[in-house]
């Protein structure tokens, strides 16, 4: 298992848990995410996404709670039962072990701190300062992988930079301490075009020299189609389709897929090849007792409104959960 | 017919500093033209001055140097009627739609006081009527589940269609919308541009579509033309397919190399285009020339300094001193891809 995969996800359900109601966030979720390589997390916000991705960092918010199952992942002693680490083993196993870039991470930057400062901090507490001279080399060279001047960013505060920047010393920030693993939770989202590819570029290069893992959530089909190796598509909780991006994106199998993909504007697209998902994205708090997507997909059947489709391998490393794919077995 | 046309248009902003007026000149030269009728969309990056552009020709600020008309109409000398109607027949969609509608006030009132403010004649059961319509012209149905909502009661969608149908209630003629899709659900999105296109293919009203986001340009402009903005500056003007598809200044040719498509084979095969830097300089230390002469792969000693002007074709306007040598860019290659 460890060879090959980086983590699993085993049948892992994520409520919210509240006084009266409880909101099923991400429900029954099982995959392994490949060693290396970047796998992409695609959907709508809403979808469960980072939520079911935060559990790999313990860091799941009240009141979000994992009801059932568990993510593993496999680090060189062997599996780790992330829900179960505390205290000092979790805190060396977050960012040594597995790292993440947040969400608007620019404004996760300290105001008051050098970047220097930050970095060193870090470093410090997880004993990976050996000296002054090693841990200034170090910068220098995470540094030179962001394509980024350690002379003018080591004494800036952020409030120095710009965004594109300041997402660049974030993603430094996040391959610190060599971590096995990185989670980037929609990377670019705020920053202008080409800022955009050219980080997606860097994080390319650096994926597959470092031989760190990705794992990419967002929702732009765009970054999907440039930068993912895998792709798992999420709608309400559940992944709707597992495959490489090759795969997904030219068979269009699962009709949440297809309506995804048809549904992206494109520069190279007329008017006319695109068409919208019809209905309203899906309520987490009144979910349909079949599939999901079910009254949004113009192939729903009896049965799906009855029953919610497994996700199956419907061909080796193409994983779907529809019942138009896998038989007549349920 | 033109409905408006924009002549050597520049705006300079004064700044304050503790000790000392800085003036920064945001806009350039802009030459403009809107054809009655059609969708325009306004590109660029965020600071090329596009919403300054869009706030100049909305009225919302006047410009320092430059001359635009309105059907035909100079609008530095209209009087003070001129200039109330020349308001109302220009309206502007904003961006975030929570701060433009009055958290305090129900959707009907924000409705109420700019159709009763232009229409002081109407009586109350009027104007209520002309509520409803256009609630329900911009897919608000029934429009009564509406009228007493609060914004925050309402979803990023609707409040853009709030937004658009109080634009509306004032029968204007040409329309700015300024990112009205960038703070909003990405699957509500293509729904309040397919809105937009109604009301241009149904009303006749002329669009102005401000955006950073090159996907959604075909998609809403279709045949029409484009504009690209680079700090401060028009500096690739044409039909959408010429621009997109075949574009000739250096920093359009980057961006839309930059633009992912969705279809990782066509995405990981197509032509990149380098620069020599990343970073969008400070406009305030922009030089006189050609604003992109520090990134440009082509740039030479005279780029800096180059009055700007438009060249390349009559219908395709690039301003660039080097057009004649930068080596075309498709982002399909030869052949299309279907």
């Amino acid at each position: 298992m460890g060879q090959d995969f980086i983590a699993s996800f085993r049948n892992m359900t994520i409520d919210y848990v509240m006084k009266k109601t409880s909101l099923r966030a991400v429900n029954d979720l099982s995959l392994d995410i490949h060693r290396g390589g970047i796998t992409a997390f695609v959907g709508e916000s809403g979808s469960g996404k980072t939520t079911a991705v935060s559990a790999l960092l313990q860091g799941i918010s009240s009141p979000g709670k994992i009801v059932e199952g568990k993510v593993i992942y496999y680090g060189d002693e062997g599996e780790v039962d992330v829900a179960a680490l505390k205290g000092e083993a979790l805190r060396r196993y977050r960012w040594e072990q597995v790292s993440m870039v947040f969400q608007a991470s620019q404004s996760t930057l300290n105001p008051l701190m050098t970047i220097y400062d930050q970095f060193y901090e870090t470093a410090y507490y997880h004993g990976a300062v050996r000296s002054k001279e090693a841990f200034n080399k170090r910068l220098e060279e995470l540094f030179d992988m962001v394509k980024l001047d350690v002379n003018r960013v080591r004494k800036a505060y952020p409030h120095q930079m710009s965004g594109g920047m300041k997402q660049r010393v974030m993603i430094a920030f996040a391959l610190l301490l060599e971590p096995k693993l990185v989670i980037l939770d929609e990377p670019t989202t705020a920053l202008d075009v080409i800022t955009q590819k050219y980080i997606f570029n860097q994080l390319m290069e650096i994926n597959k020299r470092l031989n760190v893992t990705f794992l990419l959530l967002t929702h732009d089909i765009g970054i999907v189609a440039k930068a993912a190796d895998y792709v798992a598509v999420m709608y309400a909780g559940s992944i709707m389709e597992y495959a490489d991006v090759y795969t997904l994106f030219g068979k269009k199998l699962h009709p949440y897929t297809r309506g995804l993909i048809n549904s992206t504007p494109s520069i190279i697209r007329s008017a006319s090849e695109i068409s919208p998902i019809p209905g309203m994205p899906p309520d987490i708090r009144n979910l349909p007792e079949g599939c999901p997507f079910g009254p949004r997909c113009p192939s729903c059947s009896e049965r799906c409104r009855a029953e919610k489709p497994q996700l199956k391998e419907y061909a080796p490393g193409h994983w779907i959960a529809c019942h138009l794919y896998g038989g007549e077995e349920a | 017919m033109k409905i408006l046309e924009i002549e050597k248009l520049n705006m300079v902003f004064t700044t304050r500093g503790l000790n000392s007026a800085e003036r920064v000149h945001v806009l350039r030269d802009i030459d403009l033209e809107i054809e009655q009728g059609e969708i325009m969309a306004l590109v660029g990056e965020s600071g090329c001055g596009k919403t300054t552009l869009g706030k100049i020709i909305t009225g919302l600020l006047d410009p320092t140097s430059g001359t635009i008309k309105f059907n035909g109409n100079d609008i530095a000398s209209r009087n003070k009627k001129q200039k109330r109607e020349y308001r109302k027949s220009v309206q502007f969609i904003q961006q975030d739609s929570y701060a433009a509608l009055n958290p305090v006030k129900k959707i009907y009132s924000s409705l109420y006081t700019p159709i009763k403010a232009n229409n002081r004649k109407l009586k109350r059961a009027q104007i209520d009527a002309l509520i409803v319509k256009y609630l329900e012209m911009v897919g608000l149905t029934p429009a009564s589940l509406f009228l007493e909502k609060f914004p925050h009661q309402l979803s990023g969608g609707q409040r853009q269609r709030v937004l658009i149908a109080r634009v509306l209630s004032l029968e204007p003629k040409l329309i700015v919308a300024d990112e009205p899709i960038s703070m909003i659900d990405v699957s509500l999105r293509l729904s309040i541009l397919q809105l937009l296109i109604e009301l241009n293919q149904k009303l006749g009203l002329t669009i102005v579509y401000i955006t950073h986001d090159l996907s959604t340009v075909k998609y809403v402009v279709g045949e029409g033309r484009m504009a690209v903005m680079y700090l401060g500056e028009i500096v690739e003007y044409g039909k959408v397919k010429d621009v997109i598809l075949q574009p000739v200044h250096p920093y359009t040719q980057a961006l839309i190399s930059s633009v992912s498509i969705p279809d990782p084979v066509i995405e990981r095969n197509k032509p990149m285009i380098r620069l020599k830097s990343m970073e969008i300089p400070d406009i305030r230390h922009r030089c006189e020339g050609c604003g992109f002469t520090d990134r440009c792969l082509y740039a030479d000693d005279a780029c800096a300094a180059w009055k700007l002007e438009n060249t390349y074709t009559e219908e395709h306007i690039v301003r660039c001193k080097n057009v004649q040598a930068i080596p075309p860019y498709a982002v399909l290659g030869e052949e299309k891809h279907e």
